[in-house]
């Protein structure tokens, strides 16, 4: 069981934490993208 | 003229995937296939890595950001960027960055040339299990010729990327074989995770030892590993970052470079440990680790193939496609970052890959004759990177770390705060706490008696004598940099060729 939980916290954590960033990446580009009203 | 940087004409990453994409390409590289598997098992699995998330946080990211910030506003190789940043006194240490980088290239490419030979093993079938993976090994090291061949494979390859520049060369293939490396790293990480008993090599890389987290041992041993795998102070990434785009941003990127290295080194994690464990003993697991970074992946690991399903004929082309393609795209980044500082004092980029894919090949070829010279090489400028590193941190306080900060956080997507500045004025702290320890190990651990002898591949006396003719040969040379370099965004005026360049003084990219 405490294989499976660090499994996670650590591969899990790091797939997360790497998406979460692209997706700000994306979300920061598109504002930059769109011009200011 | 949007993949042209405004002022500059140079060629841009065409958007910040690319870039980031081609900042993971030089990260990932042999290490995170072969070393990192070793290191983090030997090292105390989950408590290990702890440590290295801790120092991707204070070593990584922001020295992968201070030469985001050199290259992207100086527009300039290694060399140039020193000598705008800090004055033209200083080029010198751009010089000496980039010899440390281009030293690195030089056995790399042997690296790369033994990662492409066994990619050609593993498709006709070699690593069937009745292979003696240990004899392969031997007889591919002790044939010069095959290893001098394979080096000249590996660097051409590298060179006819580089000599297309980033729009035709390396920004269109990273852009691919970087996900395509990913790819193949989550393939054959749930195929290890699939085996029966693939749960005790898990458990080898992620279940912490708490008590290790005391040891000094342990963070020295993470903080190299970090410094090595990430390719925070080696030049590379300011290299890449001359062609970012205008206000791009520093601080998401170098964290998204940071934290995509560690996934492809867990995943290599999980396929070569959970592999070993899953298909041998304990023991044979702690000999495979204890075997070095080459005899874990080339005959180890190699051994194993033919006992898994579809082990000869799939697993083991994919996973030295993976190592070739991770050695690959450091390489090229290599090249790129010699290219560009030969660029930079006037030679077109067509004249300056010939020259440094050619003396790539040359100086490459005792490493590939030498297993004891590839050693030794591997030492001394694995090494010096920490100084390097150093260099960088160096530059931005002279520079000014809050004005930088200051420049830094206009730019980027998440606030560059006070830590930053604190982050890069902690930095000689632990330089001098890593560096201290690699001297100490050097004179007590690897060559006790003979650290004085500099022919001792593992000697205190053999890095001291590469680094001070380095030192020598580039403070020498600092005047020549600072005034063949070309001028760039930040060269103050006065030590431009105004008002017109003459001819071959022109930055040869330049519209």
């Amino acid at each position: 069981m405490d294989v499976v939980f660090w499994t996670l916290v650590f591969l899990g954590g790091d797939i997360l934490i790497l998406v979460l960033l692209l997706f700000w990446a994306v979300k920061k580009d598109r504002e930059k993208a769109t011009p200011a009203r | 003229m949007a993949n042209e940087s405004p002022g500059t004409g140079r060629e841009v990453f065409g958007s910040r995937f690319t870039f980031v994409a081609a900042g993971i390409g030089m990260a990932v590289g042999t290490g995170n296939l072969w070393r990192f598997p070793r290191v983090v098992g030997e090292w105390g699995g989950g408590a290990f890595l702890i440590a290295i998330v801790i120092a991707n946080l204070v070593w990584a990211i922001p020295l992968l950001m201070a030469e985001s910030f050199m290259g992207s506003k100086t527009r300039l190789g290694t060399i140039g960027a020193f000598r705008d940043i800090m004055g033209r006194r200083f080029a010198w240490m751009g010089g000496f960055m980039g010899f440390v980088a281009v030293g690195i290239l030089f056995y790399y490419s042997v690296v790369c040339g033994w990662a492409i030979r066994y990619f050609i093993y593993a498709i006709t079938g070699r690593f069937d299990g009745t292979t003696d993976t240990e004899g392969l090994w031997n007889g591919l090291t002790s044939t010069p010729w095959q290893t001098i061949l394979f080096h000249a494979i590996a660097i051409s390859l590298v060179g006819v990327i580089v000599y297309r520049g980033l729009k035709g060369g390396f920004e269109v293939i990273l852009k691919y074989t970087i996900p395509v490396l990913f790819a193949i790293l989550a393939i054959l990480a749930v195929r290890a995770m699939m085996l029966s008993g693939a749960s005790e090599g898990l458990r080898y890389l992620f279940v912490p030892e708490w008590g290790l987290l005391t040891d000094a041992q342990v963070w020295l041993e993470a903080f190299t590993q970090m410094a090595f795998s990430t390719g925070a102070g080696w030049g590379l990434y300011l290299t890449l970052s001359v062609y970012l785009r205008k206000r791009e941003d520093f601080a998401l990127n170098a964290a998204t470079v940071c934290s995509a290295n560690l996934l492809a080194s867990l995943l290599a994690g999980i396929a070569v440990m959970a592999t070993i464990f899953a298909l041998r003993t304990p023991e044979f697991a702690t000999a495979a680790a204890q075997a070095g970074n080459e005899g874990l992946a080339f005959v180890y690991f190699a051994e194993l193939f033919g006992e898994m399903p579809g082990g000869t004929w799939f697993f083991a082309p994919l996973f030295f496609l993976a190592l070739t393609l991770a050695g690959l795209s450091s390489l090229l980044a290599m090249a790129e970052l010699a290219t560009r500082n030969v660029q930079d004092m006037g030679m077109p980029r067509r004249r300056a890959v010939p020259w440094v894919v050619g003396v790539a090949f040359l100086a490459g070829i005792p490493s590939a004759v030498s297993l004891d010279f590839f050693a030794n090489q591997d030492f001394v400028w694995g090494v010096g990177l920490l100084i390097s590193g150093l260099l960088a941190a160096v530059a931005m306080m002279k520079y000014g770390v809050e004005r930088a900060r200051a420049e830094l956080d206009a730019d980027s997507d998440f606030g560059v705060g006070a830590w930053w500045p604190g982050l890069i004025r902690l930095f000689p702290v632990i330089f001098v706490a890593l560096f201290g320890w690699w001297i100490y190990r050097a004179i007590d651990e690897f060559a006790p008696d003979t650290w004085w002898d500099p022919f001792e591949p593992y000697s205190l006396m053999t890095m001291l004598v590469q680094w001070g003719a380095v030192f020598v040969a580039m403070y020498a040379l600092n005047g020549v940099f600072a005034r063949r370099i070309v001028a760039g965004p930040l060269t103050p005026a006065v030590s431009a060729p105004a008002p017109e360049a003459p001819p071959g003084r022109r930055d040869p990219e330049r519209k």
